[in-house]
């Protein structure tokens, strides 16, 4: 199922085309799923909730990706092509690229500030996320 | 009325939009006329009074003219800052806020931006204050802007409760981005640093 927009990337040398193996796309949405299930475990600490609600927004981006016949390494590539594999509008996937920059932040100077609300967005985002990329299965499969 | 319509005619507002908005930038008049939207008279006209009070530089290229802003002049850098608060930058991330008021409390641009220390490939950072706003709700109302100033926008948002909370802790993130300069957009802030 080729996608024109993600055809032009895949000419520009920021996408990669290549065939969907449907075991890889199933793995990497449980991958996902873990990822979130861990991220609502309230006996954990705000900053590894914030972190596993984060891990599980590439993996289910990347599903939806590799089901369309594409893949990527980089996370704002991946992001932006939400908006075609799965019609998502600019204001939810740029949430995710957000989140990216506050783990990265975390990384690179020390600064966590996660806040409750930030965990419940995300999450609440993420659910959505990987709810349709699995229902690209019930379509295709 | 706002501040630009009494300041400006509509045919300023829109050089000024370019020149001061852009003063790193010379723009040739056959750009300005496509950007601005102006007919050649009225543009020649603005263009004009503008280079004779020396406020922009016009040059010769082969035979197309060239301008920008001229930093020679004595109110150089106060139209800029004027321009980015009326009719640029500031104006219009201000206006596209406005909808999320009352619950907004809170706003200001900070980092490259705040410290005039950008170039036109910087992201705008945006730390904003307020009750049950997400960060969706936000960009919903500030990436429509993006195309337009051709640049990335960052919101971070915090509750009052949680702000009040990081502010309290002289390292956290807030402090921090208050010790440095910041441009206001909406609502009072606790004194910080400001920007010229």
């Amino acid at each position: 199922m080729s996608l024109p927009a993600l055809d032009n990337l895949v000419r520009i040398g920021q996408l990669k085309a290549e065939p969907r193996i449907v075991a890889e796309v199933r793995r990497i949405l449980a991958m996902a799923r873990t990822s979130l299930a861990d991220a609502q475990l309230s006996a954990l600490s705000l900053q590894r909730r914030f972190t596993s609600a984060y891990n599980a927004a590439p993996a289910a981006t990347l599903a939806a990706l590799r089901w369309h016949g594409y893949r990527s390494e980089n996370r704002y590539t991946i992001f932006q092509c939400l908006a075609h594999t799965l019609n998502w509008p600019a204001s939810r996937w740029r949430v995710l690229d957000l989140a990216h920059q506050k783990r990265n932040m975390a990384e690179y100077e020390g600064f966590l500030e996660v806040e409750e609300s930030d965990i419940a967005e995300l999450c609440a985002l993420v659910t959505d996320l990987t709810a349709d990329a699995t229902y690209l299965f019930g379509e295709g499969a | 009325m706002s501040i630009a319509n009494a300041l400006f005619s509509q045919s300023q507002t829109k050089v000024f939009h370019w020149l001061f908005g852009r003063p790193g930038r010379a723009f040739h008049l056959s750009e300005l006329r496509r950007l601005t939207g102006l007919g050649s008279a009225s543009l020649q006209r603005e263009l004009n009074r503008l280079a004779e009070a020396g406020l922009v530089h016009s040059e010769r290229v082969g035979n197309l003219r060239r301008f920008q802003a001229n930093p020679q002049s004595p109110v150089y850098s106060e139209l800029i800052a004027l321009t980015r608060k009326t009719v640029g930058m500031e104006h219009l991330l201000r206006e596209a806020l406005l909808p999320l008021l009352p619950r907004l409390k809170g706003a200001w641009i900070f980092d490259s931006v705040a410290k005039q220390a950008d170039t036109s490939q910087s992201d705008i950072d945006i730390m904003l204050i307020g009750e049950n706003l997400s960060l969706g709700e936000i960009l919903e109302h500030l990436t429509p802007l993006e195309n337009q100033l051709g640049r990335k926008i960052n919101p971070t948002c915090y509750s009052p409760a949680e702000f009040e909370r990081r502010l309290a802790e002289p390292d956290s993130f807030v402090s921090r981005v208050l010790s440095q300069p910041i441009l206001p957009l909406i609502g009072a802030v606790n004194e910080p640093a400001r920007a010229g």
